[in-house]
């Protein structure tokens, strides 16, 4: 693949990335957020699947497949089997009004595409546009687990998340070492599994609102 | 070229976007009915409507005066006008070439269908009585939200065409063949949900309905009879048309920029192809989804305001 | 010989001119000194004053605009009445532009008074006429001054007598009113006069044109501290957002005529020196302006526009509506300056784009006075007819007042920026302006820039909103008191006022091509460079051409689009409407059932609604619902709703800050005994203090 169609086909998934996490943002049921992070990370296996066939490095090509199994699939289905078993199908309720998150977010993009312009030299010449959008996609992730209260809402800003460093780190250095990579899954899966082991079991006594759990002090 | 035939052109795209508006509407209907498992009408359905409006006598109410009778009139010709500055079956041909006949860009195009939306307002208040009322005052509510997400798109693809005429930013896109870049996906994201607001459709209005707390649109014809609502349905659905043929001269290349037959014929070829695309995207959301509640419309809309504002901070930054 | 003759013979004419507009509002202030015997006459002579000025000051200010090109600025010394400075009146062409403006809309005003204060009068015609032609007089001067003495004389005279005319009503709130008028005018006074005495202490004198040159001298901090302390004293009488809290109660509480002045002109005026101080006398020679001043009077000028028309929305009194529209509609045109300022000096399509932003912030004062007079004076041709102002009282008028009711619309449409009206046209140029400006700037800039523009988009779809209730509710629907079934159309004079402005509205709509020319001394004045009919009339005088970079660029003919519209309308109404023997019949609207009232009708505030709950986190509405109910809590009797929108600046700041001045006033109060022992030991401190300080050396 030559690099060129590499740059324009990874600007094209940056925008389509953002559009999804756009999605989430905004999403005012759980299954919709749901759905929108497993298609963001089917565009994240795209772009490393794309990046692997370009650099023709087969660590991105595990990786790329790694995501696609577990992120695209195997978690979101199991986040799906959570709310039917639970019962959730009510909106989410945000900390902060969706109109007011979707401003920040939009500043949360200028920001970083200002710090980007600042570490000029970085970027790539392969991968373009992909270290600011891969910044900004981190930041939103984290602005979804600080905005809402559903706990299964915060895993999904924790996926958006990872797949926002997993771009950054394409952007920067053709992907991580495999390693680093598979250990970051790991801990993601574990989360998702305490969360949903969580949400199952506490459900059944308490409401599992985060923001109530502030009884919980020392 | 002579001063004619640029008249000619535009009069001619737009006696074409009038006449085909209530096709686009069949089209929409009919893949509905398919979709809910329905036969429905057909396709020329809506052409059978408009000829029974148009034969048929006017019930006014008492209250309403001579802004009620104009309002009609007033709104189509406006919708029209707004037909007339889409290009269709011709772009301009050069990028940089000043357009041979100014008659109005994508500013202007805003214009007039805010004021056909400004006039039905008014018309609608002058019956007196809720329904117009309501309609009246959430049309305009939603337009009020709608416009800086459009704008927005407009001048995400203007800054990178330098011009906001619609024929000189078509010309462009096709001589750019295939630079359909990142802020453009985000641009023509933005423009789809701007597209059912526009066209009111579900999400956002339910163009089938006539219950007062469910309808945006509807709300402010409900006065009107016989040739009036003849008016302002046909404005209706040019104003569609017209809102599709916008997308496509912003986002969707392939305008040929000559005016010989053969190329006039394919130019017609592939809007229409492009347009029954856009109709299967509208029949499938209006399937799949249920119209929001009024009060979560801010938050539907503001999706299309980042995905606008995405687009001109990549095209800038 | 020939020529230095014409142009001398051409110089006496304009002083001429000038001579006679000032005399003409002399003589009509004089006519006040009828007032015992004749209210009648005294009404119809001062107004006539007022007329003739205004149209000399018309002819003065076209003649001046035609041959900007030939023959310096009119120069006019005058007698000197204090022996440190002199004083003197200079017409440029920006001056010029601006008198234009102004004496269009008192051409209106003075054709409409003295119908409306017969039927709508304050019971002192003295007032009425001395006030108005010492207000129009005074703002004529202020545009003419030559030098800062003149121009703060002459400014000071213009609030006083408009603050003589807002309190001419008499009643406790327009006293209030006038209050915070005068406190807030004489705050922004002081501060100009800051500005003015240190720059004509850095020039020695006060005459502009050695002050001009001396302010080049002037380090660059100096000159921005200078510029923005100038802009606060102007924007606090223009209207800028957080100084706007006197706009909403002052405007309404003048007679209408007054308030279309106030609102269509005065507010122009302290834009006139925001131009004057900012692109003329404290802008450096060559290069570009610092980027702080655009900036901050871009985001000024948004936040006004938005602002403006969010509380406008929520308002019911015909009146402070209109005023709150003012604030938007400043904000728009301080948008096009505020732009101007960031691209002059900048070299190549950068002048170019300045020269366009400021030629639609030109356009937009023009257009603004237009149907902002337009409006008020049909708002106060619904006064006089029905004696009220609240639009939940009103309705129906619109058969019973027909011309007021399609002029009104007439103005609606303009201030919505709708085509093809001159609304639009300044927006159409302000829009390209912001856009082809943010291209031209790249970066962070660009992309503010284009906000900005989508702010000023935000502004029209509101201003839409807003105008389609205020309309709907006044005029159309069912009368909903007794004043608005009787009510009759207005005298034939009160209409040729508001025809007039309509006319100027429809004009500049449909050709503003030919309104180009008048444009170009202020932006020449300016700027340099070629001016607006260079630029933007390049493809003739039918087509509006925005240039950007690289030649490439959008051209707009509003004379083909509004012909277009014409015989699209024709055709329809012929096709359509006309030709059949259409069965028409009146029935009763369906309400349900019941017999239909004027309570079935929608509500002004429950139009607004929606919007009040979108923008809720500005508005903080306040709700009170009482209900009384029956035996069973189903059945209801009486149902009292009471609600009310705040103005933030007013509770936030203003309420602060009068808190905290009568804390600190109630404090040294305290500390006053009350015996003289105490004041005389006060000036002794105090004496011996100045001398110790000041005394050595």
């Amino acid at each position: 693949m030559s690099p060129e169609l590499a740059t324009r086909l990874i600007d094209a998934l940056g925008a389509l990335l953002l559009f999804t996490m756009i999605l989430i943002l905004a999403a005012g049921q759980l299954y919709r957020a749901i759905y929108a992070v497993a298609a963001q990370s089917v565009l994240i296996a795209l772009a490393g699947a794309v990046l692997g066939a370009t650099t023709h490095n087969l660590d991105l090509w595990i990786v790329a497949g790694i995501t696609l199994l577990v992120k695209a699939i195997a978690l979101p289905w199991l986040l799906l089997r959570v709310i039917r078993r639970v019962g959730i199908r009510r909106e989410i309720e945000p900390v902060v009004p969706i109109t007011a998150t979707l401003a920040i977010a939009g500043g949360i993009v200028v920001l970083a595409f200002h710090l980007s312009s600042s570490l000029g030299a970085v970027r790539q010449a392969i991968t373009g546009n992909a270290l600011p959008v891969g910044i900004a996609l981190t930041l939103m992730g984290v602005l979804v687990m600080m905005s809402r209260r559903e706990a299964l809402t915060q895993m999904v800003g924790l996926f958006a998340s990872e797949n926002g460093i997993f771009f950054t780190a394409m952007a920067v250095s053709q992907g991580m070492p495999l390693i680093i990579e598979i250990g970051v899954v790991l801990d993601v899966i574990l989360g998702a599994l305490v969360m949903g082991v969580m949400v199952l079991r506490v459900r059944s006594s308490v409401d599992a609102d985060i923001a109530e759990l502030d009884r919980l002090r020392g | 070229m002579g001063r004619a035939t640029p008249w000619a052109l535009a009069l001619g795209q737009m006696a074409l976007l009038v006449l085909l508006g209530p096709l686009v509407t069949g089209v929409i209907q009919k893949l509905k009915a398919r979709l809910q498992c329905r036969r429905g009408a057909g396709i020329l359905q809506p052409y059978r409507d408009l000829t029974k409006l148009l034969r048929k006598g006017t019930v006014q109410a008492d209250t309403a005066g001579s802004f009620f009778r104009a309002v009609p009139v007033a709104v189509l010709a406006a919708t029209c006008a707004a037909a007339a500055l889409v290009p269709v079956l011709f772009a301009s041909p050069a990028a940089g070439a000043a357009s041979p006949l100014p008659l109005g860009d994508a500013i202007l195009l805003l214009g007039w269908l805010a004021l056909g939306r400004f006039l039905t307002a008014v018309g609608a208040l002058d019956a007196g009585g809720a329904f117009g009322g309501m309609g009246a005052s959430r049309e305009m509510t939603v337009a009020t939200l709608v416009e800086p997400v459009l704008m927005l798109v407009v001048f995400s693809v203007s800054v990178v065409a330098g011009t906001t005429d619609l024929g000189a930013i078509a010309g462009h896109l096709s001589l750019r063949r295939g630079s359909f870049g990142a802020p453009d996906i985000l641009a023509l994201f933005a423009m789809l949900v701007l597209l059912l607001a526009e066209t009111g459709r579900i999400p956002v209005d339910n163009p089938d309905t006539h219950l007062e707390l469910t309808m945006l649109h509807e709300g402010m014809l409900l006065e009107h009879s016989g040739p009036g609502l003849f008016c302002l349905v046909l404005a209706h659905h040019t104003k569609q048309i017209v809102v599709m043929a916008l997308v496509q001269a912003l986002f969707l290349p392939w305008i040929p920029a000559s005016t010989a037959l053969f190329a006039l014929a394919l130019g017609l070829g592939a809007f229409a192809a492009r347009t029954l695309v856009l109709a299967i995207f509208l029949a499938l959301v209006e399937s799949s989804y249920a119209k929001l509640r009024f009060f979560r419309l801010p938050q539907f809309l503001s999706i299309g305001f980042l995905s606008a504002f995405l687009a001109v901070a990549l095209r800038l930054l | 010989m020939a020529e230095g003759d014409a142009v001398r013979r051409g110089l006496d004419q304009m002083i001429g001119g000038l001579e006679l507009m000032l005399g003409a509002y002399a003589a009509g202030a004089a006519a006040s000194l009828l007032a015992q015997r004749s209210a009648r006459a005294t009404r119809f002579l001062g107004h006539l004053g007022l007329l003739v000025g205004a149209l000399a000051g018309v002819v003065l200010a076209i003649r001046h605009l035609g041959d900007a090109s030939s023959g310096p600025a009119l120069r006019v010394e005058l007698p000197s009445l204090f022996p440190f400075a002199h004083l003197s009146l200079v017409l440029d062409g920006l001056g010029a532009f601006f008198l234009l403006v102004v004496s269009i809309v008192a051409v209106a005003a003075a054709v409409y008074g003295p119908a409306y204060l017969r039927t709508h009068g304050t019971g002192s015609p003295a007032v009425e006429v001395l006030g108005i032609n010492l207000f129009v007089g005074s703002m004529a001067l202020v545009l003419c001054a030559g030098d800062a003495l003149t121009f703060l004389l002459a400014w000071e005279g213009m609030t006083l007598a408009s603050y003589t005319l807002v309190v001419s009503e008499g009643g406790e709130a327009d006293a209030h009113a006038g209050l915070v008028y005068i406190v807030m005018a004489h705050a922004g006074t002081a501060l100009l006069m800051v500005v003015f005495l240190a720059l004509a202490a850095h020039a020695g004198t006060f005459d502009f044109v050695a002050i001009r040159a001396a302010a080049t001298s002037l380090p660059g901090p100096e000159r921005t501290v200078l510029f923005f302390l100038a802009l606060a004293g102007l924007g606090a009488k223009a209207g800028v957002v957080p100084l706007h809290v006197w706009l909403p109660l002052a405007h309404p509480a003048a007679p209408s005529h007054v308030s279309a002045l106030m609102s269509g002109v005065m507010l122009k005026v302290a834009l006139y020196g925001v131009l004057r101080l900012g692109l003329d006398l404290l802008a450096p020679v060559a290069g570009p302006l610092p980027p702080s001043w655009g900036w901050t009077v871009l985001v000024l000028g948004s936040t006004s526009a938005v602002i403006g028309v969010l509380y406008a929305l929520q308002q019911h009194d015909l009146k402070r509506l209109l005023a709150f529209h003012s604030v938007e509609n400043v904000g728009i045109i301080l948008m096009g300056i505020g732009m101007a300022m960031l691209l002059a000096g900048r070299g190549g399509a950068a002048d170019a784009l300045a020269a366009l932003s400021l030629a639609a912030a030109l356009l937009h004062t023009l257009n603004h006075a237009a149907f902002k007079g337009l409006l008020f004076l049909g708002a106060g041709s619904v006064l006089s007819a029905t004696h009220l102002r609240n639009m939940e009282q009103l309705g129906g008028l619109g058969r019973r007042m027909p011309w007021t009711a399609w002029l009104f619309l007439t103005g609606a449409v303009a201030i919505s920026a709708l085509p093809p009206l001159n609304g639009f046209v300044s927006e159409w140029m302000t829009f390209q302006a912001l856009v082809l400006g943010g291209a031209q700037l790249k970066g962070g800039a660009g992309l503010a820039a284009v906000v900005a523009a989508s702010a000023l988009a935000l502004t029209g779809g509101l201003a839409a909103a807003c105008f389609v209730k205020a309309f709907g509710v006044t005029f159309l629907g069912r009368p909903r008191s007794a004043q608005a079934a009787e009510a009759v159309e207005v005298a034939p004079s009160m209409r040729a006022g508001m025809i007039l402005l309509a006319a100027v509205c429809v004009v500049v709509g449909v050709a503003p091509g030919h309104v180009m020319s008048l444009l170009d001394a202020p932006v020449v004045r300016l700027l340099g460079g070629a001016g607006p009919s260079a630029l933007v009339t390049v493809r003739g005088p039918l087509v509006l051409s925005a240039l950007g970079a690289a030649g490439a660029g959008t051209a707009l003919s509003m004379t083909a689009a509004a012909a277009l519209f014409a015989a699209l309308a024709l055709l329809v109404w012929g096709i359509c409407v006309w030709p059949r023997a259409v069965a028409r019949r009146l029935a009763p609207t369906w309400t349900c059932g019941m017999t239909p009232q004027s309570r079935f009708d929608y509500t002004a505030t429950a139009f607004a609604k929606p919007l009040r709950f979108i923008f809720a986190a500005l508005y903080r509405p306040r709700r009170e619902v009482e209900k009384e109910t029956g035996p069973t809590p189903y059945v209801l009797r009486r149902l009292r709703w009471e609600g009310d929108v705040v103005d933030l600046a007013e509770t936030e700041l203003y309420q602060r800050l009068q808190a905290g001045v009568m804390r600190t006033a109630r404090a040294v109060r305290s500390r006053s005994t009350g015996r003289i022992h105490g004041y005389i030991a006060y000036v002794l401190i105090t004496l011996l203090l100045t001398l110790l300080a000041f005394g050595r050396g």
